[in-house]
């Protein structure tokens, strides 16, 4: 992880002509830096007001749009929500999943505009035109500590909102809505999600942006730098290493019940990690994010044994993540009709190959 | 990587509990994202060795394999320019000649790095000669003839064969011969005679091979006029039927369907719609 950067060009963000064009030009510059941001994760949203085609004047959340990356949106990649309704649905006591898509979906000023983002009425409570939300590496590494929450309030004082970890969603928007008038204040800027990632606001483009770069900048001072072996290693002692390769691929792809591709990474980098000696604690707790579950599956397979992962895989489903007893039984995946996906791993730490 | 260490040196790392993973990973906004990338294309997953891809009628197989969802890896003499080989993750190029044995099993070793496998093998590369009559045929020309379109495939399907035979749905091969295997002309005694024994060779690999469950199939251009092979003075007087590279490719890729093991001799010429009817034919 390295020094953060505003990579803000007066120039750029001149040529833009609307603040939906700035919203999406700040945005890809969150976009550009995988440290804040992978695989279509973080959002970002303005506030603004919009008269319609018969004289009304409204109040429009442009939140990221399903589908869409930061690293490339566009203004067509905003979904126009309504203010008024997320604030309405804000207050309901609760609502499924899919009622809440549907909802999202019904009420933007355009019906071809992409699905909005699942954390749009997030969006729509916080009291500010600008709001940039990360998954940034650091701060997921200082929340996802023993003292987390402590290191969090050492580093942001309280000029930061902080959440404990709720599941994203309806429930995530509950939970700010209880704790903001309990922790915000006037100097607040942004907003930590334990477990999660971090919003920060504000009431231009740049001052929002900036102080996203601003904070997880304090967030890098803290953790302190770190050495990472570089430089390529090349190829591994075995010898027959493709063919050790080609059998795991088989397997990777006999379980997964497709052809699948197996990239081998013997950098310096990867090798090291692999072969930490504490490497099975380290790696067999979970992804960084809740949303790389999806990609990564919860935890990287040790060694070559596809079986006994798929099997751990399948107990795992079956137990609904390793629930026991009651709560097994009152969880709300315990539904009976749920299908398993593929029970082959997405990544695999082998020390002595890769 | 980064995260992890970056927190186990804060002094431990503590992910999210499983439970709460677990409703994440089911949670069905979550699950959206994946359907949304619908249906994979039918070699999602596979990858693809093309020799000779810079040009004619490997080039097109390398586009038709990338169009079905293929990781392709290309590898010609010449350079490998088109964009693709630098930007497109599920290409990788090697400049480099077939009939360097070891420098072909260092490209077999690096597609494994990159995409951890094989599954098919065009044999595309070849080369044809100015024309020779026997009685002016040079040793030299013969064994060169001889090393690029014989020698050189008999080496890369020995080297590929434990790759092959672990490919998940079986293995493929594809070898281009040439409608002078059946229907020879003077002149091309070096190029009809290597592409005889390359087809014999294909014949004994679907006879050796079919037990890995691994596929061989050769296919016989002719008139494929739009290629390098073809240079003006040959291509002028004999322009009434030809058949685009990219007709061959969609030809070659067909053969994908179900696992068999065909006759692997079928002889094609002109029409697209002659060279289907004749692998109908051959595949009964
Ligand atoms: N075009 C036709 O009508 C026709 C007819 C019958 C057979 N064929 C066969 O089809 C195959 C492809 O031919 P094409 O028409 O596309 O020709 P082409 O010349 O356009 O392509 C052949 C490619 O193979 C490459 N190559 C040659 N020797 C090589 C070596 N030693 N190592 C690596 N790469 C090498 C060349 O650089 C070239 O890019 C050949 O085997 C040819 O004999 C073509
Ligand atoms: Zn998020």
């Amino acid at each position: 992880m390295g020094a953060m950067q505003s990579l803000w060009n007066d120039a750029e963000a001149a040529a833009c002509r609307t603040d939906l064009e700035l919203r999406a030009y700040t945005s890809r510059l969150l976009g550009q830096d995988r440290s804040l941001v992978l695989h279509g994760g973080g959002n970002t949203s303005v506030k603004l007001s919009v008269t319609s085609i018969v004289g009304d004047e409204e109040d429009i959340l442009f939140v990221k749009g399903s589908g869409w990356d930061l690293e490339t949106i566009q203004p067509a990649g905003f979904s126009p929500c309504r203010m008024a309704h997320l604030l309405k649905l804000s207050r309901l006591d609760s609502m499924s999943d899919a009622q809440m898509a549907a909802e999202l979906k019904n009420n933007m000023t355009n019906a071809g505009a992409p699905a909005p983002s699942v954390e749009a009425i997030l969006h729509a409570l916080l009291p500010f035109k600008w709001v940039d939300h990360t998954h940034a590496d650091v701060v997921v590494a200082l929340t996802n500590t023993p003292d987390g929450e402590a290191r969090i309030r050492a580093v942001y004082g309280n000029s930061l909102v902080i959440i404990p970890y709720v599941m994203p969603g309806f429930e995530l928007a509950k939970a700010v809505a209880g704790a903001w008038p309990k922790q915000a204040h006037a100097g607040t800027i942004g907003m930590v999600l334990m477990g999660h990632g971090i919003f920060s606001f504000g009431n231009t483009a740049r001052e929002s942006y900036e102080r996203m770069i601003a904070l997880v900048e304090l967030a890098e001072r803290h953790a302190g730098p770190r050495a990472t072996p570089t430089g390529p290693v090349g190829v591994s002692a075995a010898g027959d290493w493709p063919q050790i390769m080609a059998d795991l691929r088989k397997a990777i792809s006999d379980v997964a019940g497709a052809p699948m591709i197996v990239s081998y990474h013997a950098d310096a980098r990867s090798l090291a990690f692999a072969r930490r000696r504490d490497l099975e604690a380290l790696s067999q707790q979970g992804p960084a994010t809740p949303d790389h579950i999806i990609r990564t599956k919860r935890v990287p397979m040790l060694g070559r044994d596809v079986a006994a992962y798929a099997a751990a895989y399948e107990r795992y489903f079956d137990t609904r993540g390793l629930r026991e007893g009651a709560a097994l039984a009152g969880c709300r995946a315990a539904t009976p009709d749920l299908v398993m996906l593929d029970p082959a791993p997405r990544v695999a730490l082998i020390p002595n190959l890769a | 990587m980064d995260i992890l260490e970056t927190a186990d040196a804060l002094g431990g790392w503590v992910a999210l509990p499983a439970p709460q993973l677990f409703d994440v990973e089911y949670w069905d906004l979550e699950q959206a994202k994946l359907r949304r990338a619908g249906q994979p294309p039918v070699l999602a997953g596979e990858v693809a060795l093309v020799t000779g891809a810079a040009s004619g009628i490997g080039k097109a197989c390398v586009e038709a394999l990338l169009k079905r969802g293929a990781a392709v890896v290309g590898v010609d003499l010449q350079p490998l320019v088109d964009g693709r080989w630098s930007s497109d993750p599920a290409c990788f190029g090697a400049q480099c000649d077939i009939t360097d044995e070891a420098a072909m099993r260092d490209v077999l070793a690096r597609a494994v790095a990159r995409f951890g496998g094989l599954d098919m093998l065009v044999l595309n590369a070849g080369i044809f000669p100015k024309s020779a009559r026997i009685d002016a045929l040079s040793t030299e020309l013969w064994q060169k003839v001889m090393r690029v379109n014989v020698d050189a495939n008999m080496a890369l399907m020995r080297d590929a064969h434990p790759l092959l035979a672990r490919s998940p749905k079986g293995g493929r091969v594809v070898v281009i011969g040439s409608k002078n295997v059946p229907a020879p002309g003077p002149g091309a005694a070096a190029y009809s005679a290597s592409k005889a024994a390359l087809t014999q060779l294909a014949r004994i690999a679907a006879l050796e091979w079919g037990s890995d469950r691994i596929r061989v199939n050769v296919i016989h251009p002719n008139a494929v006029f739009d290629t390098g092979l073809w240079t003006e003075d040959v291509l002028t007087p004999c322009q009434s039927h030809w058949v685009k590279p990219a007709a061959m490719s969609s030809i070659s890729i067909s053969f994908r369907k179900t696992w068999r093991r065909t006759k692997p001799v079928s002889w094609v010429r002109r029409s697209p719609s002659r060279v289907r009817s004749s692998i109908r034919k051959s595949r009964r």
